[in-house]
């Protein structure tokens, strides 16, 4: 299990870029941020590899299937979806300071998944109900999303800091600036969120015969869903833009985690995964 | 009368309602997660005491997603949805209207929001063709006057203004979809044991307790299960004949694979031991180890391999108390007590060891049904459409940036003079960083630096 291994030491890699990226916020240093992209993209590319690799192993065990289904894999690639799409925005906004802000989730989430006993890392062949495409598509566009997410809500805490109008926070792009880059990633966010819920319908109704089933699960990303287009319509409403919505975007992601996991560890065993035909 | 007339009509087509109802369906949501739903009363009682019981009673909280107040919440959401698209209406029309100003001059560029103004070297005719085929390239929609000064006007991404219409008409096609489904449509539960014909459903949620017959039958030839090597099932399958008057076709439905017919559709939901089993056992002879196959169909005796005596299969079950799968059997001998025992499938040293005997039982095979889901939902590819209409919405909305632009050059001393103005009616943040783009294309393409 190879994978795995590597895995465990990208974790580490990322808490070195995460320290970089809080080398050039602390210490001024331009020279660093081209030293932090590359180690971030260096990084990538190895988590990236490690995802084939679990792929190909699972095949190779004669049970393949796309390393999408179960809690680890989910946390690996909700992690590669935040570092994916920083190192977008990174690129289009050229600014190489959020990184401090965006890499403690990717962070966290690889050490919750590498090292939390809670967490089975090993590949386990599919039950029939999980077996689908949909599911496949599904669970992609909703960790992109939660991705986005992740990055609008650090995003929306540099906002905060930036409204303090503490000269720390000069380096940062303007408030201006920062609230066009959370209203952009939400977007994005909001429209693969929509899409995963979609694919999701489509898939508990070709497996289980009702697109909608008021689950838990179902029913929390429903809400997330209506927490991110309250704020999508907040804007639209005078006077509503600066604080209200970093606010709303940070509650939005809370929700986004107890999605991901309150439901399953908080919400006593609905969700219909498991549950044998 | 007009007064009120208007304020209702005002206060259904606001965003802030909109908000406020978001956010109230979220809370709803929110409770219907938190709160067990559709026990018993005594549950209530038991968790929650008198109050809260009666607060969830006065309520609907026990069952929030079908409360009347929450089919209310959404009836409003609709009207609310309708409102306010029909108010909107007629400012987004005369936004995409608004392009009919034919004399651009200085003054009108520079009180754009947007606007840059440049001295070139570049004679002016080199200026005009370099400058059309940069903006030939990128736009779709353009206009070229050249009398007397040279101006292009470029707009692209009008749709963009349609994306919320298109969102919010998707939405409730697929709220319209949700009702025909609520309204029309059914679901049940159908068992059919292997060998046999059925075409009874038995409904669920509001109409259970009652019966359905297709108009056609089901036969269920055999219903399999596939395992993975460590034990873990693959697949569960059932082989199905379907037998229309004179036509008859088979076909397999699996989890995830439901079999579709005349507006019908079929789940493997379940399965199990049929009501009255045919069972094979393999029966061992303790002393010799000799091994028979014997078939005994349900509640007939079948006489065991020495002829001395026979076995009767008397009761069958799906899951006897979590051991799965178990049947009980009665052994008669001439001249003996009948011997009863049960006989696991799981388990299959079980027999010999609990049992003393000439022989000792495994069960081999037994006769199962199937356990189908019916679905009959006239509301579901309503509802896919307006998610498809939904989703195109979004990508309207949210990633096509209208751009309007215009641009006016006429010749000067020391070579070509250019004023570039821009227009954002909505994303203007955005619409900055693509204008700053544009004014720093058309600097390189007329090579004149800043
Ligand atoms: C579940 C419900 C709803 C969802 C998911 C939703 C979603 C959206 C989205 C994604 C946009 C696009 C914003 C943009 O283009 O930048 C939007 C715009 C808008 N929505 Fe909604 N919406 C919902 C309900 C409503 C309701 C009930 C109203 C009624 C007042 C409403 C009023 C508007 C308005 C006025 C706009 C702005 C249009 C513009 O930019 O010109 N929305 N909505």
């Amino acid at each position: 299990m190879w994978n795995i291994k590597i895995l465990s030491y990208v974790t580490f890699f990322y808490l070195g870029c995460f320290l970089l990226y809080l080398g050039i916020l602390v210490f001024r240093r331009r020279s660093l941020e081209k030293i932090a992209t590359y180690a971030t993209m260096l990084t990538l590319t190895v988590h990236t590899i490690s995802i084939i690799l679990r792929w190909v192993e699972s095949h190779k065990m004669g049970i393949g299937h796309a390393p999408l289904s179960n809690l680890y894999e989910s946390l690996i690639f909700f992690a590669w979806c935040i570092v994916f799409l920083y190192l977008v925005i990174e690129k289009k906004y050229k600014n190489h300071i959020l990184g401090a802000f965006v890499l403690p989730f990717a962070f966290l989430t690889m050490a919750y998944a590498s090292f939390s006993p809670d967490v089975n890392s090993r590949i386990e062949p599919l039950l029939p109900a999980l077996k689908s495409n949909w599911l496949i598509v599904h669970v992609i566009t909703c960790f992109l999303a939660y991705g986005a997410f992740a990055i609008s809500c650090g995003l929306s805490v540099v906002y905060l800091l930036r409204k303090t109008g503490n000269k720390i926070w000069d380096i940062f792009p303007s408030q201006k600036q920062l609230d066009d880059l959370i209203y952009q990633t939400i977007a994005f966010g909001f429209t693969l969120l929509t899409i995963g819920i979609i694919t999701g319908a489509v898939w508990a109704d070709k497996a289980w015969g009702k697109y909608w089933s008021w689950d838990p699960k179902e029913t929390w990303s429903l809400i997330t869903w209506l927490i991110y287009a309250t704020f999508i319509h907040c804007r639209l409403v005078k006077g509503w833009r600066e604080t209200k919505m970093a606010f709303l975007s940070i509650v939005g992601f809370v929700s986004v985690l107890f999605t991901y996991f309150g439901v399953n560890f908080l919400l006593s065993g609905l969700h219909s995964y498991a549950k044998p035909s | 009368m007009r007064v009120t007339l208007q304020r209702v009509l005002k206060f259904f087509t606001s965003v802030r309602l909109a908000i406020f109802l978001l956010l109230i369906l979220a809370v709803a949501c929110i409770i219907g997660t938190l709160l067990p739903q559709s026990q018993p009363p005594e549950v209530y009682l038991k968790q929650f005491g008198n109050v809260g019981s009666k607060i969830i009673n006065a309520f609907s909280l026990y069952d929030v997603y079908h409360a009347r107040w929450f089919q209310v919440l959404l009836s409003l959401l609709t009207l609310n949805l309708i409102a306010c698209s029909l108010d909107r209406f007629p400012k987004t029309w005369r936004i995409l209207q608004y392009n009919a100003k034919k004399e651009i001059d200085e003054k009108f560029l520079s009180h754009l929001s947007f606007n840059a103004h440049f001295i070139c070297k570049l004679p002016f005719e080199e200026a005009k063709e370099k400058l059309s085929a940069l903006f030939k390239k990128e736009f779709s929609q353009l206009e070229v006057a050249s009398n007397p000064d040279f101006v292009i006007h470029v707009k692209k991404g009008s749709i963009s203004h349609w994306g919320p219409y298109i969102i919010h008409g998707g939405i409730l096609v697929i709220l319209i979809g949700g009702l025909i489904s609520s309204i029309f449509g059914f679901s049940g539960m159908m068992f059919i044991p292997e060998g046999e014909v059925s075409n009874t459903i038995f409904l669920e949620g509001r109409k259970h307790h009652q019966v359905y017959n297709l108009p056609f039958s089901l036969k269920c030839d055999k219903f399999t299960v596939e395992y993975y090597d460590n034990g873990m099932p693959k697949e569960y399958l059932s082989h199905i004949t379907v037998i229309d008057n004179q036509k008859k076709f088979k076909t397999t439905i699996k989890v995830n694979g439901p079999l579709d017919y005349k507006g019908f559709r079929f789940y493997q939901a379940n399965f199990g031991v049929a009501s009255n089993p045919t069972v094979t056992f393999e029966v061992t002879e303790r002393k010799t180890g000799k091994k028979f196959t014997l078939t005994a169909p349900f509640n007939t005796p079948v006489p065991l391999p020495d002829e001395q005596g026979a076995i009767k299969v008397v009761k069958a079950f799906s899951d006897l108390m979590n051991f799965g799968p178990a049947f009980q059997v009665v052994i008669q001998k001439p001249n003996q007590k009948p011997q009863t025992s049960w006989v696991l499938s799981k388990f299959p040293e079980f027999d010999a060891m609990h049992r003393k005997g000439k022989y000792t039982l495994v069960v081999k095979d037994f006769t199962r049904f199937t356990g189908l889901e019916v679905k009959k939902d006239p509301g579901v590819w309503v509802v896919w459409i307006g998610c498809i209409i939904l989703v195109g919405g979004l990508m309207i909305s949210f990633f096509i940036i209208p751009q309007k632009m215009w641009l006016k050059l006429a010749p000067h001393k020391q070579g070509c003079e250019v004023w570039l103005g821009g227009m954002a009616s909505k994303r203007r943040e955005t619409f900055k960083h693509i204008f700053q783009e544009w004014a720093n294309e058309v600097k390189e393409v007329l090579t004149c630096g800043t």
